[in-house]
């Protein structure tokens, strides 16, 4: 712990705005901490996004030193560099400084109708999901998605084509379609078996490597990958 | 840079700033492997198809005796025995990690695909080709020359 210096590097829409900034933090400050100096006392013309500050809305994902992560969720000391580079999200695009529109992001995951839609809407009963069955044990890790965009970005699929539905929404595709509760199973089948579905992935793990919730989004695209060759079972559950 | 943007004034010695070389290879050290792996497949993936295309041409030359021993001669020279331990290394290099890729497709070990892309692909990959290439180069580089 202790003072120490450091140096930051900011991506700017405008040519002319000033990039480079050099503060003296704590240790235990986190980078999102750096960002509100910086605006607050440096450069009030510097936009960023944040809103929760404790990692759960994944409103402040951005590139720093080169790999998406949670600005509030990331103390300067851990980078273990002098020199901080901060960008916006990559495979999206920047609204300004470090904003990013995550509409090409969204438009994916509606795609797999994320929502829940029930089998039978008038049931008043409580449903009963067994935590050893295979929805529970997925649920249990997989269900923390917080849709900050991080796995989109990083994904080199994504970057390569647009219309790949990324590891996000096909990880929420998955627990709608193992979901017992859940009734549209074809909606969600037609989007994971398309060209740019499922098959579109190689399997380069930079969405594992990325996520902040640490969710291994390839797994869950490997089980549809494999749940694709026979899709008719989907309907059984 | 200009100094009414700074708090206090900051005075770091070069080696202290790693750069963006070194900060971009720490992010493939170990997290992003997958990616490492994944451009290791296409790259050696390629090199073999070029192979393939050069081994179907000679064989394509058996129709005229004269040339194909020509080729022979060719690849028995140092420089071709060179050029197969790199092929080698290669095929050993695609064979285990498309072995990894098959298991990660059939889920099997899929959350220590790092550990087997190091220990297996890479590691056991390194003592195979050592086994092949030892005597590959004893015999076909140190001997011919």
């Amino acid at each position: 712990m202790g003072m120490a210096t450091y140096r930051f590097k900011l991506a700017r829409s405008h040519s002319n705005a000033e990039k480079h900034f050099t503060l003296e933090l704590d240790s235990r400050m986190t980078v999102l901490d750096a960002l509100f100096i910086i605006q607050r006392e440096l450069d009030p013309s510097l936009s960023f996004r944040c809103s929760c500050r404790v990692g759960m809305c994944g409103t402040c994902a951005m590139r720093i030193n080169w790999m998406p992560r949670l600005a509030c969720q990331t103390r300067v000391e851990t980078l273990n560099a002098e020199s901080i580079t901060i960008e916006p999200l990559a495979s999206l695009p920047v609204a300004k400084d470090l904003v990013v529109d995550l509409g090409p992001f969204f438009d994916k995951w509606k795609k797999v109708r994320p929502a829940l839609h029930p089998k039978n809407k008038d049931s008043k009963e409580l449903a009963i999901v067994p935590p050893d069955s295979e929805f529970g044990k997925q649920a249990l890790v997989k269900r923390d998605c917080i849709t900050c965009g991080a796995c989109y970005s990083v994904c080199g699929i994504t970057g390569s084509n647009e219309a790949y539905l990324g590891p996000a929404a096909i990880n929420r595709a998955m627990l709608r379609l193992l979901d017992p509760r859940d009734g549209n199973v074809e909606d969600r089948v037609n989007a994971l078996n398309d060209e740019n579905g499922v098959w579109r992935c190689h399997t380069q793990f930079n969405c594992v490597a990325a996520c902040p919730k640490n969710i291994n989004l390839t797994d869950s695209i490997m089980k549809m990958k494999r749940a694709m060759l026979f899709p008719k079972r989907l309907y059984d559950k | 840079m200009n100094e009414s943007n700074s708090r206090p004034a900051a005075n770091f010695p070069d080696s202290a700033n790693p750069g963006p070389f070194a900060l971009t290879a720490r992010k493939f050290a170990w997290r992003y492997v997958g990616n490492v792996a994944f451009w290791i497949q296409r790259l050696t993936g390629v090199a073999l198809v070029g192979y393939l295309i050069l081994h179907v041409h000679t064989i394509h030359d058996l129709q005229n005796p004269e040339k194909f021993d020509a080729a022979l001669k060719l690849f028995g020279t140092p420089l071709f025995k060179l050029a197969e331990i790199g092929l080698l290394a290669t095929v050993i290099l695609h064979a285990l990690n498309g072995i990894r890729l098959t298991m990660v497709d059939m889920g099997v070990q899929l959350t220590r695909q790092r550990q087997w892309f190091w220990y297996f692909a890479i590691g056991a990959g390194a003592v195979l080709f050592l086994a092949g290439a030892i005597p590959m180069f004893i015999y076909g580089i140190l001997q011919h020359s």
